[in-house]
């Protein structure tokens, strides 16, 4: 039940993190490592798919959060994608909306980086 | 029969029959001087009976039974040395001359004939039993399920002679075997004299106490058991026995257990002679085990790592006889010298390093432990000279616990080939047990440290808990309740009652994002923080502006927290109310739940200009009998064994039918609510809770 995978996919230059299970203090860590591996590679233009994410705490919150500036600071982005009602009542309330864009589609995040 | 009045009568009999022998013998009680034939078989009889008795007695004497070995053996060399005095009392006087008739009808005994000759006569016989009983308790020890039988024959062939003498008016077996003399036994004499010999030597074989007794005790038993049996040879070569004079049946008797004892100690003096050279060999097999075996327990009580280097540097110097000993210990991966028995630490440091580092290399390829005969002239360790120390030969051991190197043990002996092959496996076994021991004392090591780190977390705890409000204020009109119950010791939730004046009083109830001691501390600086703004602001928004900028600068940029504040004043009953992207507050009025949820985002997470856009205020003005709730994500996604959430409807619920209760009773229904839904499961969120109600 507290598994919690990160997997990656590169399309051109935008870079898809898939999250997987259940988003806590514990498995943060996972995914801190996994944005600070793009920032690291310069890839920041990054879209999440939380398909299957099941449950993010705040810790888990907090690690977009602690990487946001300074991807933007580098001209990159994190956007949002295919939340879960649960997960998007979860983002909503803490007014993530706000400074992030969500998008019901993956494609539709991807398409926003594309100049159109 | 009790087991007393048994033994007073096995003991009392023989007593009454041997006096009217001595009647009969004094001439006190009248007897048949026609047939004196008939009269010394009476008498022999009752002298027999007697014997027999007291055999039986003295064998069920607890006496015997509940001895030593060693005190066994003094005191059948003391049995035997006083029974040698008593035969040659017992022959001195009378008896110049013996009658050895080959006439069936005529007994060649005499009568007892003073104080002397009885007095010898009742010593040699009690010695004599007690000598048999001795050597019985010998043969019994470490007995096997012939041992009962083979002794039972020896001794019913024992009372068959002792029978046919009585038949026959002579001793048999002092004719038969005694060179000179002039005695012819019978057939069936010769088949009873044959089968007790056959008895004796099968009884013979049982000296299995031999393997109790060390060297040293071996020899002494050696040489004290050579003298007397030299004692008991001469006597029983030397001449017939003299109570044989007396009486045939105690003669024969006499005589057969000293030929069984002397064929018995032949046997044991054999024995212990084959066992000699290999004395010393099992003394110190057994101070091997004996070292091994002490170790071994002292694993269970030795807990510090001191002290078990101590032992186990003393108790390796016992185990291989070495003169002195070192042990190295891991520290990370280096080995560091721990510990020395019988040389100093700064000389073991000595030994040339490229000799140390060749031992370890050594020690770590080997199986079992590593043994150099000749350190002064094997190749590579010959530079040991360069060293001060005497050093002949050297054993190391690695020691090991699950393929985890933790050590080395080493033992010196000054001479050469000073450690037997065999000692190898030895050390070794012994550097296992070190292995086991030192995991144990590092096992409880860890054990304490963790308690001590459980104990701090538990001060944590309490400490935190201090933080939140310690008893709610009174202020007309308002109930408040709360509760707070965190996932680890210490959380990130929090909720406070801050009093500004008698027209205000301020709820908030916040989560500090994250888990355990990081989170609780920036709760703590939060809480401080607010208790310190409260007073200088009328608006929650514009407090709460500030908290931001407070939070954008002093915590990590991946740390934020929600919260909602709400600012009441009583006399107006206004509630102004901000959500910092915290779960909504509850309005409970009118069996309806209304989820209070304005636009804020969370503390510390966007810029003031951003935080302010986004942030509403709302302002309610509250009716008799409101209620409200405050509470943290963690109650509504407190989850149960099968992983489902607790729920803002479960909430929703709970909260219409418990309207009318008062607060205390409210907060304690929704705790308990929580709690038999999820059962054991371990919280993984803090859970906090305020209610307020509008009670005038």
């Amino acid at each position: 039940m507290n598994d919690f995978i990160v997997k990656r996919k590169d399309m051109d230059d935008v870079s898809i993190v898939y999250l997987k299970g259940y988003l806590d203090a514990h498995t943060a860590p996972d995914f801190e490592t996994a944005l600070q591996q793009l920032v690291d590679e310069d890839r920041v233009r990054i879209v999440v798919n939380l398909a299957d994410l099941t449950y993010i705490s705040s810790a888990g919150l907090g690690v977009f959060m602690g990487f946001i500036e300074d991807i933007r600071g580098k001209g990159g982005d994190i956007k949002l994608a295919e939340p879960t009602e649960k997960v998007f009542r979860v983002f909503d309330l803490l007014g993530f909306p706000v400074l992030y864009e969500v998008f019901q589609l993956e494609s539709e995040a991807i398409a926003k980086y594309r100049p159109s | 029969m009790t087991e007393r009045s048994r033994n007073a009568i096995g003991l009392l009999m023989p007593i009454v029959l041997f006096c009217v022998v001595l009647g009969i013998d004094f001439g006190l009680i009248p007897t048949n001087e026609a047939v004196p034939s008939v009269q010394s078989r009476i008498r022999e009889i009752l002298l027999g009976i007697g014997l027999i008795m007291f055999i039986w007695i003295t064998s069920r004497l607890t006496w015997f039974r509940e001895r030593t070995l060693i005190s066994r053996l003094r005191f059948l060399a003391v049995f035997l040395i006083l029974l040698w005095i008593g035969l040659k009392v017992a022959g001195t006087g009378r008896y110049s001359r013996v009658l050895f008739r080959d006439d069936v009808h005529a007994f060649d005994t005499l009568p007892f004939s003073g104080p002397m000759n009885v007095f010898a006569f009742v010593i040699v016989v009690i010695l004599s039993v007690w000598i048999f009983i001795t050597l019985k308790e010998l043969i019994f020890i470490q007995q096997s399920k012939k041992t009962e039988r083979n002794f039972r024959y020896l001794q019913f062939f024992m009372y068959l002679i002792m029978f046919s003498s009585l038949m026959r008016g002579a001793i048999p077996l002092q004719g038969t075997i005694q060179f000179g003399r002039f005695y012819r036994a019978s057939t069936v004499e010769f088949v009873v004299i044959g089968f007790f010999i056959l008895f004796t030597l099968i009884n013979g074989f049982r000296c299995k106490w031999i393997h109790y007794l060390n060297k040293q005790q071996k020899v002494l038993v050696f040489f004290f058991g050579a003298l007397t049996f030299s004692f008991v040879l001469i006597r029983f070569i030397g001449g017939p026995i003299e109570v044989g004079r007396t009486s045939v049946v105690v003669g024969s008797f006499v005589y057969s257990v000293l030929s069984f004892c002397v064929v018995y100690m032949a046997m044991s003096l054999i024995g212990i002679l084959f066992h000699l050279p290999s004395a010393g060999l099992m003394d110190r097999r057994i101070n091997e085990l004996r070292s091994l075996q002490t170790l071994s327990s002292t694993i269970g009580s030795v807990l510090n790592e001191k002290e078990l280097i101590s032992k186990a540097t003393e108790l390796s110097k016992k185990v291989v006889n070495a003169d002195y000993t070192w042990i190295e210990l891991s520290n990370g991966d280096r080995l560091k010298l721990a510990g020395t028995h019988g040389v100093r630490k700064e000389d073991v440091e000595k030994i040339p390093r490229a000799i140390q580092e060749y031992i370890r290399q050594s020690v770590n390829i080997h199986d079992g432990a590593l043994l150099v005969n000749d350190l002064l002239k094997d190749r590579q360790t010959r530079g040991i000279k360069a060293w001060k120390q005497r050093v002949g030969s050297l054993l190391a051991a690695m020691i090991c616990f699950k393929d985890r190197n933790l050590g080395i043990l080493y033992a010196v002996r000054t001479d050469k080939f000073g450690f037997p092959e065999e000692s190898r496996g030895l050390f070794q076994a012994f550097a296992d047990q070190v292995a086991v021991a030192l995991e144990n004392v590092n096992l409880v090591q860890v054990t304490i440290e963790q308690q001590v780190y459980h104990e701090e977390l538990r001060l944590a705890h309490d400490a935190q808990m201090r933080l939140l409000p310690q008893q709610m204020p009174k202020i007309l009109g308002l109930e408040i309740d709360a509760f707070c119950m965190t996932a680890n010791e210490i959380g990130g939730d929090f909720y406070d009652i801050i009093e500004v004046d008698e027209n205000r009083v301020d709820v908030v109830v916040g989560d500090v994002s994250g888990k355990g001691a990081s989170a609780a501390f920036y709760m703590a600086e939060l809480k401080g923080v607010l208790q310190a703004l409260a007073p200088h602001f009328e608006s929650p928004k514009k407090m709460l502006v500030e908290v931001n900028t407070f939070l954008r600068n002093h915590f990590e940029s991946n740390t934020f927290a929600t919260m909602t504040y709400g600012m009441y004043l009583p006399s107006k009953r206004q509630m102004k109310l901000v959500r910092a992207g915290h779960p909504p507050a509850g309005l409970i009025r009118n069996n309806a739940v209304s989820w209070l949820e304005t636009e804020g985002l969370g503390l510390g997470m966007a810029k003031n200009e951003f935080f302010v856009r986004h942030l509403k205020e709302k302002s309610l003005t509250l009716r008799k009998g409101d209620m409200m709730l405050f509470y943290t994500d963690g109650l509504i996604e407190a989850r149960n064994s099968e992983g489902a959430e607790y729920g803002e409807s479960a909430l929703e619920e709970i909260l219409i039918q418990l309207q009318e209760m008062e607060t205390q009773a409210l907060v304690a229904d929704i705790r308990r609510c929580l709690e038999s839904f999820t059962e054991n499961v371990p919280r993984h969120d803090d859970v906090t809770c305020v209610a307020i109600r509008i009670s005038k």
